[in-house]
């Protein structure tokens, strides 16, 4: 029983044709009908609403591998074997990347594996992940993802069962860094820094939004000037390029509103720095609840 | 970055530090896999992508999971890249570390002749590999042990992964390791093998022992399914992967537990709600072999004579070797019965927990 309005496959049956076309159902005895339930699901999920958004939609599917994901699903064996041998060493590499230990990639990489072919069975059926997979991107990008997403989810499990410094809380609670009683810790210390914090986010709240994005790949990420560029589709160059004027622009915002709103002097200025950089041992993303 | 006098900056510390951000919970706004694969893929509409990077630039969730898919991403087309490199620049590499490897196998076939299974093990084990044994069975126990935990592995449950995102919301996951049996007669032959390791996890390929033998608890380095080439999904690639992998799965027979044991004393056991932690081994030489008769008994042999013993599952214990050289194999049948193999061949047999040894 077809879920889809039947205007849908009249409105769109040219794009619809050609997308059963590349998508080589018969390949994997996957019907046509098959395919078109599936565009339909992807174009729901997807919200594209508007008739030549739909066809444009339907033409960028990654047909074969919807077809694929489809016939796996089913459970065939000629499907999974072919799933298997082309995707196994891949998605073991995936999961090595994003994981970087051996045994807990290796958990990951099962687990997905388990998860895809769906042992859970409801109403007679099993359940699959595969049935999210709708084609908008390579079967491959999307496993990457839902490994990348399971890892995540790991360690903010794992996070959370480590223990809170407490003196460190305190010290943000207070403002200042009671753990230190050496001379260096002055009572100016944590203003400066307090002060440093705050037009650091002022600053970074500035920027425009794949500005932010490149500085956080950069920063707190640690890509490459490489995968900066590959998933911003911007050249390493460009990326280097972009990241200095914004770095650049950064500081001098930031130099600014410590000169003309906090009324710094150039060496107070360089001991907010030196504070922040050096002396705390503070987290200072803490300090910055705002910026994320 | 540097400033223009080649300098490291405090700002870069500072960013470093400030911009340093646990992942969120999921958001409504995050985006689902298959958002986050098309924008990594760029099959979205200028609109779509427009809308997902404003969301992306404040969210450290999201960013953390398209820095992944990057990173993965990268990783295999340097991969890609390695594997077209020309032939005269891989030999120029290749050659020389033959002509070691050569020599190797020269000097041992001429202090050993006649034994070329051992001479492979041994330049293995040179080389800080787990080496596969050929077809042809080796000189050792009759109940042998353990297998590569590089071969490709069954699926196995997902193992604290917490709900996030559509699939995790909408889907519930599987609690449980999933089972051969659990899988329809209809699930394809390859994953059903591959299932046959239930709880997980590594194929475990069990040569010369039945399944639910109380001699097994043994099995080999690589296996026997992975050496004969015997099938499948089991490919010339993954027994490669395997041989150059140290990490060795031991699982008892009724595979409640499993370890994973490997280089430098590493042993992490993965216990029967698939919780996995580290153990300490007390050793630090790496670990190659492993036997374990049941949950609360295992054996493991290492480098350089190590040899330890747990029978509570969870310590462990340092047995006084029969000799210093390096451990390729192990079978037990109990706490106190075990053999050992060394590389050269050798083999010891314990009836007594380890406190004597015979040569067999």
């Amino acid at each position: 029983m077809s879920e889809a309005p039947p205007e849908f496959f009249a409105q769109h049956a040219p794009a619809l044709a050609r997308l059963c076309e590349r998508a080589r159902a018969a390949r994997w005895n996957v019907s046509e009908e098959s395919i078109r339930e599936a565009a339909w699901r992807g174009t729901r999920a997807a919200g594209v609403l508007d008739r030549a958004g739909v066809d444009s939609f339907l033409d960028a599917l990654h047909a074969e591998d919807l077809s694929l994901a489809i016939a796996c699903q089913a459970g065939e064996s000629a499907p999974w074997e072919h799933f298997i041998t082309s995707f196994r060493p891949a998605l073991y590499a995936a999961a090595r990347a994003i994981a970087g230990d051996e045994v807990r990639s290796r958990e990951l990489a099962d687990s997905l594996w388990a998860e895809m072919y769906g042992l859970e069975v409801r109403d007679g059926r099993r359940r699959s992940i595969l049935s999210y997979f709708h084609g908008r991107s390579s079967i491959m990008t999307w496993m990457r993802a839902v490994l990348a997403q399971r890892h995540v989810d790991y360690i903010r499990s794992q996070s959370r069962m480590e223990p809170i410094d407490d003196s460190l809380e305190r010290t943000l609670m207070s403002g200042r860094d009671d753990r230190t009683d050496s001379p260096g810790s002055d009572s100016d210390r944590a203003r400066y820094v307090a002060m440093l914090g705050k037009a650091l986010d002022a600053a970074l709240k500035s920027l425009a939004p794949r500005d932010r994005m490149r500085m956080a790949y950069y920063y707190r990420h640690d890509l490459s000037l490489k995968e900066i560029g590959r998933l911003m589709d911007e050249h390493e160059s460009t990326v280097s390029r972009r990241l200095a004027r914004t770095r650049d622009g950064l500081k001098r915002e930031i130099e600014r509103t410590l000169r003309d709103g906090d009324k710094l002097s150039h060496d107070q200025i360089r001991l907010c720095y030196d504070f922040a950089a050096g002396d705390l041992q503070l987290d200072l993303s803490r300090a910055l609840p705002d910026v994320k | 970055m540097k400033d223009a006098d080649g300098n490291n900056d405090p700002l870069d510390a500072i960013l470093r530090r400030a911009m340093r951000e646990r992942p969120g919970a999921t958001t409504p706004e995050c985006a689902d896999a298959e958002s986050l694969a098309a924008y990594s893929d760029r099959s979205l509409a200028a609109a779509e992508r427009e809308r997902l990077e404003a969301h992306f630039a404040d969210c450290a969730r999201c960013q953390m999971l398209l820095a992944d898919i990057a990173r993965a991403e990268q990783d295999a087309v340097d991969a890609r890249a390695g594997s077209r490199t020309p032939w005269f620049r891989r030999w120029r590499i290749a050659i020389p570390a033959l002509a070691a490897a050569a020599a190797v196998v020269v000097a041992i076939a001429m202090r050993r002749p006649g034994n070329e299974l051992q001479s492979v093990q041994v330049i293995a084990m040179a080389k800080h590999e787990a080496p596969i044994e050929l077809a042809a069975p080796a000189p050792a126990p009759p109940a042998p042990v353990v297998s590569a935990a590089s071969l490709p592995a069954a699926p196995a449950a997902p193992v604290a992964a917490p709900a996030s995102n559509e699939l995790a919301m909408n889907e519930p996951k599987p609690e449980a390791a999933p089972r051969a049996e659990a899988m329809s007669e209809s699930a394809p032959r390859t994953l059903r093998r591959l299932a046959a390791a239930p709880g997980a996890r590594a194929m475990s390929m069990q040569a010369g022992a039945e399944p639910g033998n109380a001699g097994a608890g043994a099995q080999r380095f690589g296996s026997a399914e992975v050496a004969s080439g015997a099938a499948g999904a089991v490919t010339a690639s993954d027994a490669v992967a395997a041989a150059q992998s140290t990490l060795v799965t031991i699982s008892p027979p009724d595979r409640s537990v499993t370890w994973f044991v490997g280089k430098n004393g590493m042993v992490r056991r993965r216990d029967a709600n698939g919780v996995t932690h580290t153990q300490r081994s007390g050793v630090s030489t790496d670990l190659t072999a492993g036997a374990a008769p049941s949950a609360a008994v295992c054996w493991i042999v290492g480098r350089s004579g190590t040899i330890i013993r747990s029978t509570d599952g969870e310590h462990w214990t340092l047995v006084s070797a029969p000799t210093t050289d390096n451990f390729v194999a192990v079978s037990a049948s109990g706490a106190n019965v075990a053999t050992v193999t060394t590389a050269g061949g050798r083999s010891f047999a314990t009836s007594d927990g380890g406190a004597s040894w015979h040569p067999q």
